[in-house]
């Protein structure tokens, strides 16, 4: 049985040999390959990216922010939401402002564009705490003290 | 006896997430399940091992990944 086929024929104009390595790399970028070993990182920010996690060679950027009256006065834009990652990449993130106190309540969080907070959890190590990503994005840590809400659909005291 | 065959509860954390639950039908463990999607906690009555046409006390108890915890307390017939 023969199968529908179509047909497009477009012409493709050679710009040069540009790699990836000859365009100019941003300021705090590093050059990432897709089958090595990756790691960035700074004072306060550390990011590990397992061999074979990336797609393709990349210029990783990492920026922060920081922000006023916040229970952790940094953002962290790590890269870009649009470069998927294939493996989990460990994120280390230095917390030495946040109360010893409040500690095993503070998780790493990726920031949506809604403003919505994704939890990633965290282990802490001394100031710091690391947690895994599945994505590149923006991540900046927060404080759970609120109990979950449990709230009865079909039951009233004394009565079903 | 009720004809209502389960009790039902919604149950949401709204960072860190749901870690445990638990359930508790005159002191004795009952199988409450978790439907995370529909954010859904319910218990489906057992006639093997709750006698009907009685009173009951109920106890719920649920955790978050950062050991927040609450719970709910009622007595109820079925």
């Amino acid at each position: 049985m023969a199968g529908n086929e179509a047909v497009l024929e477009f012409a493709v104009e050679d710009v040069g040999r540009n790699t990836l390595s000859s365009f100019m790399v941003p300021d705090h970028a590093a050059k990432f390959g897709w089958n090595t070993v990756n790691r960035y990182a700074t004072s306060s920010f550390e990011i590990s990216i397992p061999r074979g996690a990336l797609y393709e060679d990349v210029f990783f950027n990492y920026s922060a922010d920081n922000v006023k009256n916040a229970f952790y006065p940094v953002i962290h834009y790590v890269h870009d939401s649009i470069t998927p990652l294939h493996r989990q990449a460990s994120v280390t993130v230095k917390a030495d402002m946040i109360p010893v106190g409040l500690r095993d309540k503070t998780m790493i969080v990726k920031l949506g564009g809604n403003g919505m907070k994704t939890s990633r959890g965290g282990t802490w190590n001394g100031d710091f705490i690391t947690a895994g990503i599945n994505e590149f994005g923006v991540y900046t840590l927060d404080v759970d003290t609120v109990p979950p809400v449990l709230r009865p659909v079909n039951i009233s005291l004394e009565k079903i | 006896m009720s004809n209502l065959h389960s009790i039902r509860f919604t149950l949401d954390d709204k960072l860190s997430g749901v870690a445990s639950y638990n359930g508790y039908i005159d002191n004795q463990w009952v199988l409450f399940e978790y439907d995370p999607k529909n954010k859904l906690l319910f218990y489906t009555f057992d006639k093997e091992r709750l006698q009907g046409g009685k009173m009951h006390e109920l106890e719920v108890y649920a955790e978050d990944m950062t050991e927040n915890k609450t719970m709910y307390h009622s007595t109820f017939i079925w």
